[in-house]
């Protein structure tokens, strides 16, 4: 395959032949080939032929071609062959996709020429895709499309031009033309245009079963890949809140008269002196009315949403966030001057804690940065944590027992709240009305305008619980209307393949509380919308992602293409690149933020949702270590964390929602109880025996 | 969750910066630096309009005064507390031990 004509050449679709103008199938591609050579040069279509069969060389359709076959019949015809000018040129560059040749003779001839252009191009293409931002995936060069088009030769052909190049290079010297070189540039510019062309969704055939097994691993692979994606960016915030909650209670205990200001709710005092039944039952009558607090509450969220008085949990969550961000803002603040001995006026703190809870609430209820969001939410769940390390010891642990119990029951059973929520949301469209971090911003173009709209005012509802938290993976309705859409282009696209596997990670949680009270819930929901479509959308985006470096938008019609990709992978030819790709993508929300100004692309969506009631009940349990020492203090972070990222991997694997508390807390428990009681005098032993200095 | 910013239309843009704007009067500064933070990504899209730059200039001419006066109001405070004998009490929010 040293010879030029590995670089592949493709034909601009819909003039070649009738066959379907994209194909997913190398057969195809060599079908059409065989037909367009051997009608034109008949003697190179053998060699051409076998060349297929290795690598298949020759596409039916490039990305731009298949997706516009009419616009490239009209450009093709505007341009000449490159080498010998003749007019049906009906072969394309591969690479460049920016040169049409007629025959693969001719492109044999001209690539000592072209060779150069061609890499400029690509590099020029990749450049484009990768700085302009926001256009940065309108003009999508065709040479990544095509890759993405995963028709499989295109990479491949791709890559032989590497080679090919290096064996051209002596001989360039010697035929090249400059002046031919010179019209190569002109044409570079013209060829352009077609590829700015809106795409469509493209047919594909049908695939066999084994493709389809193929094609359903990688995508399994992808999930896996993308869920692992989700933890991480999850993780940071957690951390921050669990942090920010453990600075409090650190620097509220290193004062010398800290108390905890007992919640009013308790009907029991511990103290010290009571016996370890007294303090059992008491603490268990003090959890078991705040549990039945925030049973109430769900329940009456629940029913709320079902009757569909949006407004009103709005209006509740609103109130909740203010007294959240300025009652125990204020509390804080108290302890934090008391404790720094900063004196502070009256007249300071008013204008601190009015501004810092306005921009919160306009933060989190209407519009603003993602981030400042995002911080808003983490400070808030740190303050809820930090008002509830005013229960006493057993109150809390026995608290958060009964939670993981209640949270059970409340997302896994038939009659569960947090389910029946999750399912009329599905069923009515509605965002579920809860506080959530997300952890992408999910928007879907594609949607109508008034699903938009809807959207817009369902949202800010959504976000508004203090302590609903909902763990949506895309969940719901945005979901709703994308995931059907994107799971017809799939279809549409044929390319779908398979992949019915849902977003579905979506945990809610709702914690739902009087004020003071959170209460927690939470649930991994499933999207609304059928898990297919949801799922679908996630690999598509996924793959887009990888696809072009993160930075292409990804129009609904780009299923295809993507798809394509992944046939390509499993037919066992995965792009280098691709996994880098990847990992850099997950720094750059930014990135992805930008990326999305593309109006047609609801790209970095998919994001995990996480319950503001998760953030609340890690951080409380952290909370509660660290009153006690150091140690159990890191011990407990680990075991949340891990409980976390087992939560969410069980949610890759179920694809259903899934109560999110019980496993962290679980584990967050039994790392305190065995730090305390074994690691704790254990290390006290060895630090009075200095048996490691 | 609102629309990203990159996504907005110029109108929306030009709208949620004035009610911004406006808000922030009511001695609300961090508004007005909010402002600053929300459209600062898009400030050099081309079908911006004018005035949400304008808005963004007074917006953050404003918060600095505002800030100015808070910080020379905390710091007479902080030091002349002691001299203003009850009044001074009254305004500190936890007194502070050993002072």
């Amino acid at each position: 395959m040293s010879s030029p004509a590995a670089r592949g050449v493709t034909t601009p679709s819909g003039q070649t032949s009738p066959f379907p103008s994209s194909s997913t199938q190398p057969s195809d591609g060599t079908i059409v080939n065989t037909q367009a050579l051997s009608s034109r040069a008949g003697t190179d279509s053998r060699t051409s032929i076998r060349g297929q069969q290795d690598t298949p060389i020759v596409t039916a359709a490039t990305a731009g071609g298949g997706d516009n076959g009419q616009g490239d019949d009209d450009s093709g015809e505007d341009q000449p062959c490159q080498a010998c000018g003749v007019f049906p040129a009906r072969f394309q560059c591969s690479a460049c996709q920016s040169v049409r040749y007629c025959s693969q003779e001719c492109q044999a001839s001209d690539w000592k020429i072209h060779y150069r252009e061609c890499a400029e191009i690509v590099a020029a293409q990749k450049e484009e895709q990768t700085e302009s931002q926001q256009g940065a995936g309108r003009p999508r060069s065709d040479a990544n499309g095509a890759r993405e088009t995963g028709v499989p030769g295109d990479r491949y052909s791709n890559d032989m031009e590497m080679t090919s190049r290096a064996a051209a290079n002596p001989s360039r010297s010697g035929v090249a033309g400059e002046p031919l070189g010179g019209e190569g540039d002109n044409i570079r510019a013209t060829a352009n245009r077609p590829r700015r062309r809106p795409r469509e969704p493209r047919r594909r055939p049908r695939l066999t079963p084994e493709q389809r097994a193929a094609y359903e691993e990688a995508e399994r692979i992808a999930d896996m890949k993308f869920y692992m994606l989700q933890i991480y960016k999850i993780i940071k915030p957690v951390v921050v809140c669990i942090c920010l909650s453990i600075i409090w209670v650190k620097i509220s205990m290193a004062g010398s008269d800290y108390r905890p200001t007992q919640s009013s709710y308790t009907v029991y005092k511990e103290s010290a002196s009571s016996s370890a039944s007294q303090n059992f039952l008491g603490s268990l009558a003090n959890a078991g009315i705040i549990i039945g607090q925030i049973v109430i509450v769900t329940i009456i969220i629940v029913i709320l949403f079902k009757r569909g008085h949006i407004k009103v949990l709005i209006g509740f969550f609103m109130v909740v966030v203010a007294m959240l961000l300025g009652f125990m803002g204020y509390i804080l603040i108290l302890n934090l001057i008391q404790v720094l001995r900063i004196p502070l006026d009256y007249l300071t703190m008013a204008f601190a804690l009015w501004n810092f809870s306005v921009t919160g609430l306009i933060s989190v209820f209407w519009k603003g940065p993602m981030w400042m969001q995002q911080m808003y939410l983490t400070i808030m769940s740190s303050l809820m944590a930090f008002s509830l390390t005013g229960l006493a010891e057993w109150t809390t642990w026995m608290l958060l027992a009964l939670l993981v119990v209640w949270d059970l029951i409340a997302v896994l059973c038939p009659f569960g709240p947090l389910k029946i929520l999750v399912e009329s949301s599905r069923n009515q469209n509605q965002e579920v009305p809860a506080l959530l971090y997300t952890v992408n911003a999910v928007w879907f173009m594609a949607s109508p305008p008034d699903a938009i709209l809807n959207r817009e005012t369902l949202n800010s509802k959504e976000s508004s619980e203090s302590e609903d938290l909902t763990l949506n993976n895309d969940g719901s309705p945005r979901t709703n209307f994308h995931g059907g859409h994107s799971r017809a282009t799939g279809r549409d696209g044929g390319a779908s393949i398979s992949s019915s596997r849902n977003s579905g990670l979506d945990a809610s949680f709702s914690a739902h509380g009087g004020m003071s009270r959170t209460s927690s819930t939470m649930a991994l929901v499933p999207g609304p919308n059928g898990e297919t479509g949801d799922r679908d959308t996630i690999e598509l985006r996924e793959r887009a992602r990888s696809g072009d470096s993160g930075s292409s938008p990804r129009s609904r019609g780009e299923g295809s293409p993507l798809a394509g990709r992944v046939a390509n992978s499993a037919s066992g030819r995965q792009e280098p690149n691709r996994d880098p790709r990847r990992d850099s993508r997950e720094t750059d929300e930014e990135e992805h933020r930008e990326t999305s100004g593309d109006d047609d692309d609801d790209d970095d969506g998919g994001g995990l949702k996480l319950g503001l009631g998760d953030f609340v009940f890690y951080s409380v349990l952290v909370a509660r270590a660290a009153m006690f020492d150091w140690v159990t203090t890191m011990c407990c972070m680990v075991a949340v964390l891990t409980g976390m990222n087992a939560t969410i991997f069980l949610l890759a694997i179920y694809q259903k929602a899934l109560p999110a508390l019980p496993i962290s807390i679980c584990f967050g428990m039994l790392f305190y109880f065995a730090t305390r009681f074994a690691l704790v005098p254990f290390l006290a032993v060895l630090g009075r025996g200095q048996v490691f200095i | 969750m609102a629309k990203p910013i990159e996504k907005m239309k110029p109108e929306e843009i030009l709208t949620a910066s004035k009610k911004l704007f406006f808000g922030g009067f009511a001695l609300l500064p961090m508004l007005w630096v909010y402002n600053i933070l929300y459209v600062w990504p898009v400030r050099n899209r081309a079908d911006l309009s004018p005035q949400v730059r304008h808005y963004m200039l007074l917006s953050g001419i404003l918060s600095v005064v505002l800030f100015v006066v808070f910080s020379v109001w905390f710091g007479i405070f902080v030091n002349q507390r002691l001299n203003w004998g009850t009044t001074g009490d009254t305004l500190t929010v936890v007194l502070v031990k050993g002072v």
